[in-house]
C-alpha cells in the first residue's frame, strides 16, 4: 500500500501544474461578463468547462501513466523494484483518476460558489448519487480508453489491425444483437437510479480488467503488453454481448407459461382461444411483458411480440383466425408504419404471417380491427376513416373517410353484407349520424342521426336494432356542480328516441344482454341500483347494490347473471382499494361478492372502446377474469369456484 | 526450482526467448555461485539484455526455468527484487525527479533504505542531488542507477553493460570501486559488458553468448590459462568460430 501511494503521489506531482489550470476555467464564468463577454456568465458556460477539462485530464493522463511510461521503456524502473504489479497499475491509474476528479470539482468551484446565472447548480445537486456515478464511469471510461490506446499504439505491432477489426466486429454485434441487448439489458430501467448512469459502466470496468491484466503479463515488454490488454478487452466485451443476447433471447423464448403476473386478456367470441399480456416471472424478467395468442386447453400459442407494439388483435366469429397491427418500424410517422398480421389458430402449429396492406393505417389514431361476420374480410376503424381489406390478401376494397367529423365506436356488422356505423359529423356540434355501409364496395346510406350531449358513448345491441346511448353534461352556471348523466334508448336504424332511461344520474352505464333485454347501472344519491329493462326500455326489476358512488357493468358471464365493478374500479387494475366485485343474479337479485377480481380485459368500463364482437355469454371469454395478484381465472358464474389457468399467487 | 544447488544465486536451465520467428536466446543454462562476479559476454544483440529482463521477472520465457534466491522471479518478483540491486542498460528513473528525490521514492519502496549511504555514494561520484534525472549527464545518470540499486543493500547487482557510453575515469570508478568493492564484500555481481578488459581482472566466473546460445562458460582463471591470451582475443576467438548472433 506504502508503494502505490509512494507511486500516485509521484504521478500526482508530476502533473500538479493542471490544477490550478482548472481553477483558471473555473474563473472564467465570472471574470469574462465583466469584461464584455456577458453570454459567458452562464452556468453551463462553467459546466462544459468542467467536463471539457475533465475529459482532457482523463485522457492525457489516462494516455501518460502506464502507456506512455511502456513506450519510454521506464516501466522497468518499478519492475526492478520489490513492489508488487498490482500497485505499480493501481498506483498509476488511481492517480490519474483522482486527478481527473480534482480537476472536474476546481473547475466548478469558483462559479457555483459565486452562484452564477439565474438558476445557479449547486454541487448537491450535481454530485448526488446518480449524478456521481455518472462521472465516476465517464471518468473511468475516459482513462481506460486513453490508456489502451496508447497501449496499442506504443506496442508498434500488427495487433492494432486486429484491435480495428474486432472493434468493427463488435460494433456489428452491438447493431444486429440491438433488439436482444434491449431485452437483456432491460432491467437496468428498474434500477433505482437512472440508467444512463450505468451504461459506460460495463465497458469502463472490461477496460479496466483488461489493463490490469496487461499490466500483469505484459510488464515492460510493449507486444506482450498489447496483446494481453486486446486478448483481456475484446474476450470480455464479446462474452458480455454474448451474455446480454442470450438473456434477452431467453427473455424473449418465455411461454404463456412464464407468466408470473397476467395483466389482461381477452377471448375470441366463441371459441377457446385467447389474447394474453403479463409480466414474465423472475427477477430479471419482471419487467418484460410479452403477448400472446394461447389456447388453455392445449397449450399451444404464438408470440405476437411485446404489449405497446401492437394492437390488441380481433378474432374472427369462429375464433379461427386473430388479426393485429404492429408497428415494428417507429420512424415512419405514428401508425402508417404499421404491419397486419393473421394467425391462423386451426393450423398445427398455429402460425402468424404478414400480410401487405393495400392502403396503410392513418397516422394519428389507434386503429381497431374486426373481422367481417364471413371471416374474408377485416375492418380497419380509425377516427379519420374506416377501410375494408380482403383477406388474405390484403388489398383495400373501399375506405370511407369521417369527413369533417370522425367515426366513432362502435361498428355493428348486421350480417354478411352490411355494416352499420356511426359519424360525428361536425365536431362543434352534438350531432351523430348513423351510417349503413354496404361491403362489397363500400357505398354509404344515412338511415338516420341523433342528438347526444356533450360527452356521450354508444352501445349497440347485437343485432343493430336497439342503441343505447350514454351522456353526461356538466351543468353550465354552476361552478361547483357534478356532471349529471342520463342513458337513452334510440332505434339503431333511424336513431329515433324510445324512451329515457335514466335521467340526472351521477353516473350511468348500461348494456344490452343476450336476450335482448337491457341491464343499466345508476348511481344517484342514495347509491347504486341495477335496473334490468325490457327491449323497449320498460323496467323489469331493480336491485339495490349499496352505497356506491361508482359502479361498472363487466359483462354477462351466462345469461341472466352478470358481473359488477363497485365503487372505483379503475380500468387497469392492481387491487385498487375500495373496488369490489360481484356477481348478480338478474333473475333472484341475489348478489355474490366476488373479492379480488376484475374482468380480465380492460374494459372494466366496457363503455370504452370497441373489441368487435363481445364475448358470448357462457364462453370462456365471458367467463375470464384477473385476481389482483395477477392470475388468469376462469371463474364458474355458478358456483362462483375458480379456476388459475396462467400466472403465480403472490403474496397479499 | 528441484534440484538447485542452495549456493547458486542464480540458475537459468534451458532458457528460450523468441521474438515472432527470431529466436533471442537458445536453450541457454548457466549458474551463478553466491559471492562471484560472474560477466556475461557477447556482441550486440546475443540476447544478453533478453535474459536479464527475464531473470528480473519482467519478460516471460517462451520455455525454460529461472530460479533467483531459489524462486521463480516471474511468480515472486517483489520478493526477490528485495534482495536484488539493478542497473539497467538504458537509465529509466522517472525523468522529472532529482537524484534525492530519487532516493526518497525509492526509500519508499524499499523496506529497507540506505539514504545517506545513497548520498554519499552520489556525492563521490559527483552528482548534482536537486537537478532532474533528465538534465544529467549520461555517466552521472548511470552513477544514479548504482546508487539507487545498492540503496537497499542488496544480496546479488545485476548490471546490464554498466559502463556503456562512459569516459575511462567513469569506468574505472565503476569497475574498480564498486564492482571490486561489493566483491570484497561478498555482495554477487552478475554483470554483461562490452568492456572485455574492465571485466577480466574482475570476473570469477565468464560466459559468452552466440547465436543465442552459450558458446562457452568456464572460471576466468582456468579460461586464460587455457588460452594464454587476453580475453578480448578469446572473445574474438570464441565468438568468430561459433558465428556471430
Amino acid at each position: 500500500m506504502k508503494a502505490l501511494v509512494a507511486i500516485a503521489g509521484r504521478e500526482l506531482r508530476r502533473r500538479w501544474m493542471i490544477l490550478p489550470a482548472a481553477l483558471v476555467v473555473g474563473f472564467f464564468p465570472i471574470v469574462a461578463p465583466r469584461l464584455g463577454w456577458k453570454a459567458a456568465g452562464d452556468p453551463m458556460v462553467g459546466l462544459f468547462g468542467c467536463l471539457s477539462l475533465g475529459i482532457v485530464a482523463a485522457l492525457a493522463t489516462g494516455h501518460s501513466v502506464i502507456g506512455g511510461e511502456l513506450s519510454a521503456g521506464r516501466l522497468g524502473f518499478f519492475f526492478s523494484r520489490p513492489v508488487p504489479w498490482w500497485s505499480i497499475w493501481a498506483g498509476k491509474l488511481s492517480a490519474s483518476v483522482l486527478l481527473t476528479a480534482l480537476v472536474g470539482v476546481l473547475a466548478a468551484v469558483p462559479w457555483m460558489t459565486a452562484r452564477v446565472g439565474n438558476q445557479p447548480l449547486s454541487a448537491a445537486a450535481l454530485m448526488d448519487l446518480p449524478g456521481s456515478l455518472f462521472a465516476a464511469g465517464l471518468i473511468l471510461l475516459a482513462v481506460g480508453l486513453a490508456h489502451a490506446a496508447s497501449i496499442a499504439h506504443g506496442s508498434r505491432s500488427g495487433l492494432v489491425a486486429a484491435d480495428l477489426a474486432l472493434l468493427v466486429a463488435w460494433l456489428w454485434g452491438l447493431w444486429a444483437a440491438g433488439p436482444l441487448i434491449v431485452f437483456g439489458a432491460m432491467w437496468i430501467l428498474f434500477l433505482d437510479h437512472s440508467p444512463h448512469n450505468y451504461l459506460q459502466w460495463p465497458i469502463a470496468l472490461a477496460l479496466l480488467a483488461a489493463s490490469a491484466v496487461q499490466v500483469y503479463t505484459g510488464r515492460t515488454d510493449a507486444r506482450r503488453s498489447h496483446l494481453a490488454l486486446s486478448a483481456t478487452l475484446w474476450s470480455l466485451l464479446f462474452a458480455g454481448l454474448g451474455l446480454v443476447s442470450a438473456v434477452g433471447w431467453r427473455q424473449l423464448q418465455a411461454t404463456p407459461k412464464d407468466l408470473g403476473d397476467v395483466l389482461w386478456a381477452a377471448s375470441a367470441p366463441r371459441a377457446d382461444w385467447m389474447y394474453v399480456v403479463g409480466h414474465v416471472r423472475g427477477r430479471i424478467g419482471s419487467w418484460y411483458a410479452p403477448v400472446f395468442l394461447y389456447q388453455a386447453g392445449s397449450g399451444r400459442f404464438v408470440r405476437l411480440g411485446i404489449a405497446g407494439q401492437a394492437t390488441p388483435p380481433a378474432f374472427s366469429g369462429d375464433g379461427q383466425q386473430a388479426a393485429l397491427l404492429k408497428v415494428e418500424d417507429w420512424r415512419s410517422e405514428g401508425w402508417s408504419g404499421a404491419r397486419l398480421y393473421l394467425a391462423d389458430l386451426a393450423s398445427d402449429p398455429p402460425s402468424l404471417r404478414a400480410v401487405p396492406l393495400g392502403i396503410p393505417p392513418l397516422p394519428k389514431t389507434e386503429p381497431t380491427l374486426a373481422f367481417c361476420p364471413g371471416g374474408d374480410c377485416l375492418l380497419l376503424a380509425q377516427d379519420e376513416a374506416l377501410t375494408l381489406y380482403d383477406l388474405p390478401s390484403g388489398k383495400s376494397r373501399w375506405t370511407a373517410p369521417s369527413l369533417r367529423g370522425r367515426w366513432i365506436e362502435p361498428v355493428v356488422f348486421l350480417d354478411r353484407e352490411l355494416l352499420r356505423a356511426y359519424r360525428r359529423t361536425d365536431l362543434t356540434t352534438a350531432t351523430i349520424e348513423i351510417v349503413t355501409v354496404r361491403l362489397r364496395d363500400g357505398s354509404q346510406r344515412p338511415t338516420g342521426r341523433l342528438e347526444v350531449q356533450e360527452s356521450a358513448w354508444l352501445r349497440s345491441s347485437p343485432s343493430g336494432d336497439r342503441l343505447l346511448a350514454m351522456q353526461r353534461r356538466t351543468p353550465r352556471g354552476l361552478p361547483d356542480a357534478r356532471p349529471l348523466s342520463k342513458a337513452t334508448l334510440h332505434d339503431g336504424m333511424t336513431g329515433a328516441l324510445l324512451g329515457s332511461l335514466a335521467e340526472a344520474a351521477m353516473d350511468v352505464d348500461a348494456d344490452p344482454l343476450a336476450d335482448g333485454r337491457i341491464a343499466l347501472v345508476e348511481i344517484q344519491e342514495r347509491g347504486a341500483r341495477l335496473r334490468v329493462l325490457g327491449r323497449n326500455g320498460n323496467e323489469e326489476r331493480s336491485i339495490d347494490l349499496g352505497p356506491f358512488r361508482e359502479a361498472s357493468l363487466g359483462g354477462e358471464l351466462e345469461p341472466g347473471r352478470l358481473f359488477l365493478g363497485l365503487g372505483p374500479c379503475p380500468m387497469f387494475l392492481a387491487g385498487p382499494r375500495g373496488c369490489e366485485a360481484a356477481l348478480v343474479d338478474v333473475e333472484s337479485g341475489q348478489i355474490t361478492r366476488q373479492p379480488g377480481v376484475s374482468p380480465a380485459h380492460p374494459l372494466w368500463h366496457s363503455r370504452v372502446g370497441l373489441w368487435g364482437p363481445r364475448p358470448a355469454p357462457g364462453s370462456l371469454g365471458a367467463t375470464l377474469f384477473r385476481s389482483f395478484d395477477g392470475q388468469l381465472l376462469r371463474l364458474d358464474p355458478k358456483s362462483g369456484t375458480r379456476q388459475v389457468l396462467l400466472g403465480d399467487a403472490h403474496p397479499q | 526450482m528441484s534440484g538447485d544447488v542452495p549456493h547458486e544465486v542464480l540458475a537459468v536451465r534451458d532458457l528460450t526467448v523468441r521474438y515472432g520467428r527470431q529466436v533471442a536466446l537458445d536453450a541457454v543454462s548457466l549458474a551463478v555461485p553466491r559471492g562471484a562476479v560472474y560477466a556475461l559476454l557477447g556482441r550486440n544483440g546475443a540476447g544478453k539484455s533478453s535474459l536479464i529482463r527475464c531473470l528480473l521477472g519482467q519478460q516471460h520465457p517462451a520455455r525454460g526455468r529461472l530460479s533467483l534466491f531459489g524462486l521463480d522471479p516471474w511468480k515472486h518478483r517483489p520478493a526477490r527484487m528485495a534482495r536484488v540491486g539493478v542497473v539497467p542498460e538504458t537509465p529509466d528513473a522517472p525523468p522529472e525527479l532529482s537524484a534525492e528525490q530519487l532516493s526518497v521514492l525509492c526509500g519508499r519502496l524499499n523496506r529497507q533504505w540506505d539514504r545517506a549511504g545513497v548520498a554519499e555514494r552520489l556525492r563521490r561520484f559527483d552528482v548534482p542531488a536537486r537537478t532532474p534525472f533528465q538534465r544529467l549527464s549520461k555517466g552521472q545518470k548511470g552513477a544514479v542507477m548504482l546508487a539507487l540499486a545498492l540503496g537497499h543493500g542488496p544480496e546479488l547487482l545485476i548490471l546490464d553493460d554498466p559502463t556503456l557510453g562512459l569516459d575511462v575515469v567513469a569506468r574505472n570508478a565503476v569497475f574498480g570501486e564498486v564492482i571490486g568493492e561489493l566483491a570484497d564484500r561478498g555482495t554477487t555481481v552478475f554483470v554483461t559488458t562490452h568492456d572485455l578488459a574492465g571485466i577480466e581482472g574482475l570476473a570469477d566466473r565468464v560466459a559468452i553468448l552466440a547465436g543465442g546460445r552459450v558458446v562457452l562458460e568456464e572460471e576466468m582463471e582456468a579460461l586464460k590459462a587455457r588460452w594464454a591470451r587476453p580475453l578480448e582475443e578469446i572473445f574474438t576467438a570464441v565468438v568468430g568460430e561459433k558465428g556471430a548472433a
